[in-house]
């Protein structure tokens, strides 16, 4: 009779626990604008363009183990991650000449596969070659579908990489969102940021997890901020206090022959 | 007369007959029917490899194209005879011939002539995976110039003018998503949520309404296969047909362009020069095209430039019209409605508590 009695207590718990809070109880969503405009490095304004950020609940003390693998992340920079698999200093240059990390960057156009001309990259020859019986000679196709012909690691390998490291760092924690700040380099902004329960405010770590190259340096910006609930928060990552840490490492630097482009 | 009535008795009876073997073979699904992907048959065993009846290309892939599109190696025409011959040899041989009509334009074992592919008519049976997430990761930091030229033209870049052009032509939003050449059907979004609190007024326009308010969606292979033709650069489980796309349930893809914000218009001077994603502010962590209900502007991301402290009257309409709505209810006036981004469909209405 005793136990049958504490069943029951525990199955009555246990449906009050299971029912979700009523809307009117549950804190309205809050928004935070990451703004990136004002960064500098070494004093020159850094344009922090279409980089990824990434929001996990919890300040920089509750998420002190991912600062730890920040830290410690190993990275390759991009152009020894290219030199490693024996891409051409053409092709490295036809990156590096609009700061691209993939070619989805942009289009190959004729000049990068015209032999004769100075910009010529092997890569993109090969493969515009490859894709000339392919199209029953449609030079047109071959040209513009040139991605579909090229060796895997050039294509895609260093976003691979990347994704490797992230998974790395994060370790199996789950962001809550991510988003990318505009091409101007202006902000970001997470949406719809639903707060704990009843919590009033709560607090939010915001980084980019993965390292921003800039000159032989990368950084990673990892700063805390309240959100409350149906509100917008803002955080100015250039004012790195207390709230903000920027791990900043020197990054090995592949070097390349001279480049033709810019 | 008797003979008469026989006579009628039978062709009666033959007429019905027929009919019946009609009716139990479309019951079968074999004949007057369209051709479902999803009939058990149709997507096990060796067919559940596209490939088991569909080629990329196909061998007419040289011939005009319906889209006037310049040819390129694509999926253009229906499987070859061998892929329904294997089970349905049967139904070829019956009803004269009338489950030839399923590809054929005329419904006879002597058909020639294809319908043309894809039937437009007929509901999709798939709907489309893609996640703007990844696609965002790996597109240029930079915009084109020409993405907001005076011109109003964004290059397709599936149809890259000039082999050697002065500037770089990035990758970007644009490979997808270009104006409209043609003002496409469109109509004001339904609001469930709110009551309206007036009667509709005329609109005015200070501009009509153009093709280059709009853009448009890929609705084919074209700007795909400049990376992914033959299954290229995708994850190792999904090189096939199923990176893009998915079995459902048959739907009528909608044709009219639905918006709260008529008036918006994507080339206007102050919009044009913007990034994409400074207004669709969720599309670069959105991982499934089937997730987003609309385009998905949050009302934030207007706010930023028209509800501010600035003189200029545009920079803080938003506030404007909203006051201008409270003041009417107060004065027990009828109610303010907003213009600016709405037609009297919208601008109505109750004004949402995200515009304030």
């Amino acid at each position: 009779m005793h136990i049958s009695r504490t069943l029951k207590i525990l199955m009555v718990l246990a449906c009050f626990v299971s029912t979700p809070l009523p809307a009117a109880l549950q804190s309205a969503p809050g928004s935070l604008e990451v703004n990136v405009k004002n960064v500098k490095i070494d004093g020159k304004p850094a344009k922090l363009s279409r980089k990824r950020f990434y929001l996990i609940p919890g300040g920089l003390t509750e998420n002190a183990a991912l600062l730890t693998r920040i830290k410690g992340a190993e990275i390759t920079s991009k152009s020894c991650y290219y030199k490693g698999i024996q891409a051409s200093d053409q092709y490295i240059c036809w990156l590096q000449a609009e700061n691209c990390e993939s070619p989805f960057c942009r289009v190959v156009d004729g000049r990068y596969l015209d032999a004769t001309d100075k910009l010529a990259v092997p890569e993109f020859i090969a493969a515009y070659n490859k894709g000339l019986p392919l199209y029953k000679g449609n030079t047109t196709i071959s040209r513009q579908w040139v991605l579909t012909n090229m060796p895997d690691a050039l294509v895609n390998g260093y976003y691979r990489q990347q994704q490797k490291v992230l998974g790395t760092v994060l370790a199996g924690l789950k962001p809550l969102q991510s988003s990318m700040t505009d091409s101007a380099g202006i902000r970001t902004i997470f949406l719809d940021i639903a707060l704990p329960r009843t919590a009033e405010k709560s607090k939010y770590l915001v980084s980019n997890v993965l390292p921003i190259e800039i000159g032989d340096k990368s950084y990673v910006w990892t700063c805390e901020k309240d959100v409350e609930a149906g509100k917008k928060a803002v955080l100015d990552i250039s004012k790195a206090g207390k709230n903000c840490e920027v791990t900043v490492r020197d990054l090995k630097v592949c070097a390349t022959g001279p480049c033709g482009e810019k | 007369m008797r003979h008469r009535l026989q006579l009628v008795l039978l062709i009666v009876t033959l007429v019905v007959a027929a009919g019946s073997s009609f009716r139990k073979a479309s019951a079968e699904g074999t004949l007057g029917r369209i051709f479902s992907h999803n009939t058990k048959a149709h997507k096990t065993g060796k067919y559940s490899n596209c490939s088991a009846c569909h080629s990329l290309p196909t061998r007419n892939w040289t011939s005009p194209r319906r889209d006037k599109l310049p040819p390129f190696p694509d999926v253009n025409t229906f499987p070859s005879h061998i892929s329904c011959f294997g089970c349905h040899t049967k139904d070829i041989y019956s009803a004269g011939g009338a489950f030839c009509g399923t590809c054929h334009v005329v419904p006879t074992m002597r058909a020639r002539a294809v319908l043309a592919f894809p039937i437009r008519s007929h509901q999709s049976q798939f709907t489309t995976l893609f996640p703007h997430s990844t696609h965002q990761d790996l597109i240029a930091e930079k915009r084109n110039d020409l993405d907001f030229s005076a011109a109003h033209f964004i290059p397709a870049v599936f149809v890259v003018p000039d082999e050697k052009p002065k500037a770089p032509i990035f990758y970007n939003c644009s490979i997808c998503h270009q104006n409209l050449d043609q003002t496409p059907k469109y109509l004001p979004r339904k609001l469930t949520l709110f009551k309206p609190l007036s009667e509709p007024a005329p609109d005015t326009f200070t501009k009509p309404v153009t093709a280059e308010f709009f853009k448009d969606s890929p609705d084919g292979h074209e700007s795909c296969f400049n990376c992914h033709y033959q299954f290229k650069n995708l994850p190792e489980d999904k090189k096939g047909c199923n990176a893009c796309h998915e079995l459902s349930p048959p739907y009528l893809e909608k044709k009219v362009i639905q918006r709260y914000s008529i008036k918006f218009d994507h080339q206007r001077p102050g919009h044009v020069e913007k990034d994409c994603t400074a207004c669709h502010l969720r599309i670069t962590q959105n991982k499934d095209v089937r997730a987003m209900k609309d385009a998905d502007v949050p009302i934030l991301s207007c706010k930023a430039c028209h509800a501010t402290q600035e003189d200029d009257e545009w920079k803080h309409i938003l506030t404007t019209e909203v006051e201008k709505r409270d003041t009417s209810i107060a004065n027990k006036q009828p109610a303010f409605q907003c213009t600016y981004c709405h037609t009297s469909a919208i601008g109505r209405y109750e004004i949402p508590p995200s515009h304030r």
